[in-house]
């Protein structure tokens, strides 16, 4: 740092001049050359002065310069322009510029542009993800950038998206990039939230940052990518007001398979001799005939079915609904010579498909700067978000609504004849539930970026930001007295019960930094950065839970009659410094080299091993800008990189993780000590190294560009709960051991096939290739079972999560029973847990996903559609597992499948001879491992721009209207039992291994939109 | 110059945050300062026994393994899952089919009563004790603490045998019982000490625990009388007869007078909590520590009441109709139009949450009829007699002594302790021990013994089911333990 200030003293010794001329009126009207048309917004100031104004709406601006001055047109997309005054009006147009000259990068720590970027970093076109009737920034990026797999958790109202860069990095660590937003790093805990509080439409930037030359600045916590988001500003909008309106629909996507009717259901269960038909013993004694339904002659059998019959109903149509979709949100934005402004507004409504299931959002956006003085600027971004949302369970039991939907048979009514609630067979009405037992979340967060940057001479900019971070969570859960769960679990002495629940945390991230750009020469380009940092965290929660409801309207905890003895609060916090510097050379634009270094210390880890260091290089070579090049026009631009650097991953990890504890709790209402962890002091960061090497080009006047990358990320160091023996009271310690790999490749590519005036066309796309391998765990491990689930494992010379279940063998064609391969491939009838086998290649990972879409418009009218798609993984499908039994879960509903089952010697291709007492269903066998390959239509969207030369008339800058379509068509070709992008199997079971398995949580949805949208 | 001094001093102001990188938890100490005070061994042997009662177990990659002994509900518990392993119960097809695979005897080490983890979560806290009890000065607050630690450590060994290994009558010098563990090395991953010798070790603890722990501590920890009780039903799975009789006798003689055998009219009282008679120690459960242990067996609806479990038609019929322990045991309940016998021993207090009640660990009950078996193979058949007829008194409203003798006596003796301790994670053990075979009834779930039958009648004695299977994750861990034969 005391260098820093040496060079700033040295520089801010030189004086510097200004000088004023006398000034007459330019006006004009700035066009782009490619279509024509008028384009607002651009930048036209005189050279060598302060003076500059924007175009307005129709491309007309009017500056004051001195005859003899140079007028420079500067607009993003297009080359800069210089034009020297002479009499009357300057007219331009501006040519576009090669995609890459104009495009930046933004690292969160500064702004590069991408000529000069040699890291892998992907960046989203916002205005891909606007305006879509999705909440969460991260459910949006789906398809967007190559190596970077979004997979939608579920299809909850407020549902995060599960990310993961460059595949899976940790086993136990965090598996998610870093949240960067407008250059505060948001906490791990929160960042989903911000997610979801973010206004897609406020958002001018996305940089996925991929590598190490752009991840390890971000030191401990770079290592599964960074994610930097910034948002807009008013510097480039002429004074302005955008409101848009979105109105529509959410429903469950279709369904692939068929549940049996109530006749289909009836004889399966007399057909398996199933005793346990409530409704049918019911029916049979209010008739005095024989309760056991093979003591009935046929005729007797016919007339109870058709009783039973007579009341069936499809419990889809009960429990689910259309939601609706509601989207308001007002912009305000626009700027004068020092100050600028961006003001945002937004509303989103989301009903789910079932009733208790919703999501209400308001959110609210000031970014302001404004220049203090010719060599100091202040800028403050602020954003705040509050969301409340009804939530329903997520568990595999009759309290969820998306088991219930299924497992309910369709010949029990909803009501019994006296208007209660029937129960039925599950002992549950669901449908009581969702309205009695109202569990309802609310977040409040946002963050403040306040920002002092000191430019005392050219290309120094010296800077603090002051960037703060608040998430606050609260929960209630209240089952209301006389509901029926309170019946079966509460206290009839105090009925109705009530929890209230949440947390808070609160981050600062104190940067001080210092970016220096200076030229030797004409040739040699520098960029020096300098960087100190500081962050504290503190996260506190509560829980509030008592009983004893005189009213099932009146849920505030004062109305409760007994404290339920489980109030609690807790505290945690870790603080983190760094330093870190940055320099980047190039030579004459051609050769570029960039080089890093970070140092970080965290609270978290153990004494011993507090610190650490990170670096980072990368080279880039524009060979296009070669001599020997230039006659090659096909090629605009071809740039060779590579990079290579350390990253660490520090997220994942409980606070205190390191130290061997004693926690307290409490027997008979006295305190008790209890050993709660086993101590590490050299436990530290996970680390990851990074290696890249790629291409970027652009052909044929860049009608075709792209990006290919070829990757290797080696993660050591993996923090595992080290499993000990559980006779040690103990299950497992953290500790920094084994390794494992990622090696792929992303590769994207955008082609403009048409782009005349009137009609413009292009298809993209993206993809990554990952190849992920744990290569080594702690000594003599040879596997770690999954515990969640225990379907699969940890194994060197594995991908991770590859499944480890027994296989199937099918049928025995002259018994019908059920048959197994043995460890040693024999086959038996005789299932054994220990004949579980690692199943090579079949893990939840897909080895390809990405998107590819198309935009085509004609005049106003503009069609895109997004794809998404994912091949190569598999998941263990516990919805067919229990929907399409061998018979054990015949008191349930079943799927038609179930019906397929041996009934004679010789019956081939069906399921086991059924038979409702057999436990076989609860083994895990391959037989439910699927396929989930999938091609989805994301999204499809139609819009219309009324034309300027009409809504100018209104005044009205631009008009637009469209229609959107999310999950419109999916593509199931291993005919996947369901729907085949699978997110989270059961979060209330913490199944969370994305795609991995399924277990009944909420499904994903579709949604049709009509929205307008209109700027004055 | 002034904008270099402003640059200056904000750079100087985040300087020197190295002491700021040192936190600690709110909610914790470091295990270096955890056994100074008295009161921190007080709170380090309460730990004990919330460990019996699977409270603060530590999670196993970030999820708490469900609470599966004391304090277990229905996914193993020492309250349900020895019954549902035997002839008392048969699963209520209308029920949530919990603990299925255990009463269809379809358990693999995937899917086991994980006791295993729970058990060693108790053990491991009172070897914590033991180790640091040289912390406190001699006396009797220190014997008391180290006899309370050691007797928890017995039990818990004594309950794993009973569970993983073979019964102490039918195992050979080498047949391997389980660790013995009295380490708190953290790195440990012993072998299965063998049978008898792990029986051998709970022996010796609980004789040393008997001499040091207090007779007043109450029935909410281990006391003298505990020790006893707990020590005459080890000896009686060890067939030591004489042994077995002379802790009886000491447990009824160091048992407060307000734990002694219940009357019939107070039997009832036991179960609601409403009274301590009969009760030498049991696991406390409050509402607040959200431990239903009823749900196990049932849970009431506005409908009726659901049941996991009916209680075996023929066994049903073996409680009299003077008998105090069929009401305070079993409810009849229509649910969906069919009437079941439903297990209401753990329905809970008369108020407070549904299923919470205290978990009885050791009843003088017991104790009565662990000398009666005691007595009977001395043999000493009068005494046998006199201790039988002593329990019968106290459970039947109108009762005349009884004259058996010989075999009658016997399985009077045998039909006693399955009516007694019904319900309350005895039948199974007390199958095993004695090696017979399981044989349940071929009635269905229903009251009037119609509906589904149970699918597995019977379990060969000594047959490998007796010996459950130890847990995957255990096995896979610890390359030192063995698992039992037959998974």
């Amino acid at each position: 740092m005391k260098k820093l200030l040496l060079v700033s003293l040295g520089v801010l010794l030189l004086c510097i001049t200004e000088v004023f001329a006398q000034n007459g009126t330019v006006t004009g009207t700035v066009r782009g050359k490619d279509d024509g048309l008028p384009l607002p917004g651009v930048t036209v100031k005189v050279k060598g002065t302060t003076t500059g104004v924007q175009t307005n709406v129709n491309g007309q601006y009017s500056v004051s310069a001195p005859a003899g001055s140079t007028l420079v047109f500067s607009f993003i997309g297009y080359l800069t322009q210089e034009v020297r005054v002479g009499s009357g009006a300057v007219d331009v147009s501006l040519e576009p510029s090669s995609k890459e000259l104009n495009e930046v990068v933004v690292t969160g720590y500064q702004t590069k542009t991408k000529a000069s970027n040699t890291s892998s970093i992907a960046t989203v076109d916002p205005k891909e993800i606007q305006d879509k009737p999705i909440p969460g920034i991260d459910n949006l990026l789906q398809g967007q950038a190559a190596g970077v797999q979004i997979t939608t958790q579920n299809g909850r109202p407020g549902a995060n998206a599960f990310i993961r860069i460059r595949g899976t990095g940790s086993v136990n660590a965090g598996q998610e990039p870093l949240l960067v937003v407008d250059g505060v790093q948001v906490p791990d805990n929160t960042a989903p939230e911000f997610y979801n509080t973010l206004n897609a439409n406020d958002i001018e930037s996305i940089n996925v940052l991929k590598d190490a030359a752009a991840a390890s600045l971000y030191g401990a916590r770079g290592s599964n990518g960074v994610i930097v988001i910034t948002t807009k500003t008013g510097a480039k909008t002429p004074n302005q007001i955008s409101y848009t309106f979105q109105y529509g629909t959410n429903r469950k996507i279709p369904d692939n398979f068929q549940m049996m009717d109530a006749q289909q259901k009836l004889q399966y269960e007399y057909d398996l001799n199933y005793q346990g038909n409530g409704d049918l013993i019911n029916y049979l004694s209010a008739n005095n005939l024989p309760t056991d339904s093979h003591q009935l002659t046929q005729p007797q059998l016919q007339t109870a079915f058709s009783a039973l019959e007579a009341q069936s109903h499809n419990w889809q149509d009960d429990i689910l609904r259309s939601g609706k979709i509601i989207q308001h949100q007002l912009a305000v934005s626009g700027h004068d010579n020092k100050t600028n402004y961006y003001v945002s507004l937004g509303y989103y409504s989301e009903d789910g498909i079932v009733v208790g299931s919703s999501l209400n959002r308001y959110s609210g956006k000031v970014n302001l700067s404004t220049e203090i003085k010719p060599w100091l600027s202040l800028t403050n971004n602020m954003n705040l978000g509050y969301r409340s949302t009804n939530e329903t369970r997520d568990l595999y039991n009759a309290q969820n609504p998306f088991y219930a939907m299924y497992g309910y048979n369709p010949y029990e009514k909803v009501y019994n004849d006296d208007g209660t609630y029937n129960l039925t067979s599950q002992g549950f009405p669901i449908l009581e539930a969702l309205k009695n037992n109202p569990e309802t979340t609310n977040y409040l967060n946002g963050y403040n970026a306040t920002t002092l940057d000191f430019h005392p001479i050219k290309g120094l900019s010296i800077s603090t930001q002051f960037g703060m971070t608040l998430d606050d969570y609260t929960r209630q859960y209240y089952i209301k007295p006389g509901s029926i769960l309170d019946e079966y679990i509460g206290d009839p002495a105090a009925p109705g019960e009530k929890t209230d629940n949440g947390s808070r945390e609160f981050n600062y991230d104190w940067v001080n930094k210092a970016i220096y750009k200076f030229d030797i020469g004409s040739d040699h380009h520098f960029n020096v950065l300098a960087v100190q940092e500081f962050q504290s965290d503190v996260f506190t929660s509560y829980t509030l839970s008592s009983k004893g409801y005189p009213d099932p309207n009146l849920s505030t905890q004062n109305n409760a009659a007994a404290n339920d003895g489980t109030n609690s609060t807790t505290r945690s916090a870790y603080t983190l410094t760094s330093l870190l510097g940055e320099a980047d050379y190039n030579y004459k634009n051609k050769y570029f080299v960039t080089g890093s270094i970070r140092r970080d210390g965290s609270s978290r880890f153990g004494v011993n091993d507090r610190y650490g260091n990170f670096f980072a290089t990368s080279a880039g070579w524009v060979v296009t800008s070669e001599e020997f090049m230039k006659g090659i026009t096909w090629l605009n631009s071809l740039k060779l990189r590579a990079s290579i650097g350390n990253t660490g991953n520090f997220s994942g990890i409980s606070n205190y993780q390191s130290l061997g504890l004693y926690g307290f709790g409490k027997y008979n209402n006295q305190s008790t000590a209890i050993p709660s962890q086993l101590p590490n002091p050299n436990l530290t960061w996970e680390k990851k190294l990074k290696r890249n090497i790629g291409f970027d080009f652009e052909l044929f006047q860049s009608r075709i560009s792209g990006t290919f990358e070829y990757y290797n990320d080696n993660t050591t160091a993996l923090l595992f709960d080290l499993p000990v023996s559980q006779t040690t009271g103990f299950s497992s310690f953290k500790e920094n051991v084994g390794a494992m790999y990622n090696r792929g490749i992303d590769a994207s590519l955008n082609i403009d096939i048409i782009r005349s005036h009137g009609v413009r066309w292009s298809v993209n796309g993206n993809i990554n290739y990952n190849q992920n391998k744990v290569t080594e765990l702690y000594n003599g491990a040879n596997e770690i079972v999954n515990p969640n689930s225990g379907y699969d494992v940890i194994k060197p010379g594995y991908s991770i999560y590859t499944y480890k279940i027994v296989r199937y063998a099918g049928v025995n064609p002259q018994t019908g029973a059920a048959q197994f391969y043995d460890k040693n491939g024999k086959i038996t009838e005789t299932y054994s847990s220990s004949d579980e086998v690692v199943l090579p290649g079949k893990s939840p990972n897909p080895k390809f996903y990405g998107g590819f879409g198309t935009d085509v418009s004609y005049k106003g009218i503009q069609l895109s559609a997004l794809f998404t798609y994912a091949y190569g993984g598999y998941t263990y499908n516990n919805n067919m597992q229990i929907l399409d039994s061998w018979g054990q879960n015949v008191y349930q509903n079943q799927s038609t499948l179930a019906l397929n089952y041996w009934k004679k010697p010789g019956d081939v291709d069906v399921l086991p001879k059924a038979d409702q007492a057999s436990s076989d269903q609860s083994y895990l066998i391959d037989y439910y491992l699927q396929k989930d390959n999938y091609i989805r239509l994301k999204d499809l969207t139609l819009s219309y721009t009324i034309p300027k030369a009409i809504t100018q008339k209104a005044k009205i800058t631009s008009f637009r209207i469209f229609l959107t379509a999310q999950n419109l068509w999916t593509i199931n070709p291993d005919h996947f039992f369901g729907d085949p992008e699978v997110g989270i199997g059961s979060d209330e079971s913490n199944l969370r291994v994305p795609g991995e398995t399924t277990l009944f949580s909420y499904p994903n949805t579709r949604q049709f939109t009509f929205g307008a949208n209109v700027t004055f | 110059m002034k904008k270099i001094y402003i640059i200056a001093l904000t750079l100087l102001t985040v300087a020197g945050c190295k002491k700021d990188l040192i936190q600690n938890p709110s909610n914790a100490v470091n295990s270096n300062n955890a056994f100074n005070t008295p009161a921190d061994f007080t709170n380090a042997v309460l730990g004990c026994y919330s460990g019996l009662l699977s409270k603060n177990i530590p999670p196993v990659n970030g999820t708490v393994p469900p609470a599966t002994y004391y304090g277990g509900q229905d996914g193993g518990a020492m309250t349900a899952t020895p019954d549902v392993l035997s002839d008392n119960v048969i699963l209520n097809q209308q029920g949530r089919k919990s603990e299925q695979d255990f009463f269809n005897f379809k358990y693999t080490g995937n899917e086991t009563w994980d006791m295993w983890s729970n058990a060693y979560v108790a053990i491991s806290r009172a070897n914590n004790i033991i180790a640091n009890i040289g912390h406190l000065s001699s006396g009797s607050f220190k014997d008391n603490i180290e006899g309370e630690a050691l007797a928890v450590r017995a039990l818990a060994h004594f309950d794993l045998l009973r569970l993983y290994a073979k019964s102490y009558t039918s195992a050979s010098a080498t047949d391997p019982g389980v660790p013995y563990v009295t380490s708190t090395d953290p790195t440990q991953l012993p072998a299965r000490t063998a049978d008898k010798t792990a029986y051998d070790l709970v022996v010796a603890d609980f004789v040393k625990a008997q001499s040091l722990i207090a007779l007043d501590n109450g029935v909410g920890r281990m006391n003298k009388a505990a020790v006893e009780g707990l020590m005459s039903r080890v000896y009686l799975y060890r067939g030591e007869w004489q042994n077995c009789v002379n802790a009886a006798t000491n447990a009824i003689a160091d048992a407060p007078a307000a734990n002694a055998l219940a009357p019939a009219a107070d039997f009832g009282l036991i179960w609601t909590d409403d009274t301590e008679e009969d009760v030498l120690f049991k696991v406390k459960m409050l509402d607040g520590d959200g431990i239903p242990i009823g749900v196990g067996y049932e849970q009431s609806t506005p409908n009726g009441v659901k049941a996991e479990y009916s209680v075996a038609f023929s066994f049903f019929n073996l409680y009299t109709s003077t008998d105090v322990r069929g009401p305070a045991y079993i409810g009849q309940s229509t649910f969906n139009t069919i009437n079941y016998n439903y297990v209401k021993k753990y329905a809970g207090r008369t108020t407070g949450d549904a299923n919470v009640v205290d978990s009885k660990v050791i009843r003088m009950g017991e104790v009565y009829l662990n000398r009666a078996e005691a007595y009977y193979n001395l043999p000493d058949q009068v005494n046998a007699l006199a201790d039988l007829n002593t329990l019968r008194a106290n459970r039947y409203t109108t009762f005349v002594p009884g004259v058996e003798t010989g075999t009658n006596l016997y399985n009077a003796i045998l039909l006693q302790r399955r009516l007694e301790l019904a319900f309350e994670g005895s039948r199974f053990f007390d199958i095993k021990r004695l090696n017979l075979p399981i044989q349940r009834d071929n009635f269905g779930d229903n009251a009037d013994g119609t509906g589904v039958p149970a699918s597995v009648q019977s379990v060969p004695a000594n047959s490998p089911l007796f010996q459950l299977p130890i847990p995957i994750y255990e096995i896979n861990v610890n390359k030192n333990i063995v698992q039992n034969p037959g998974y």
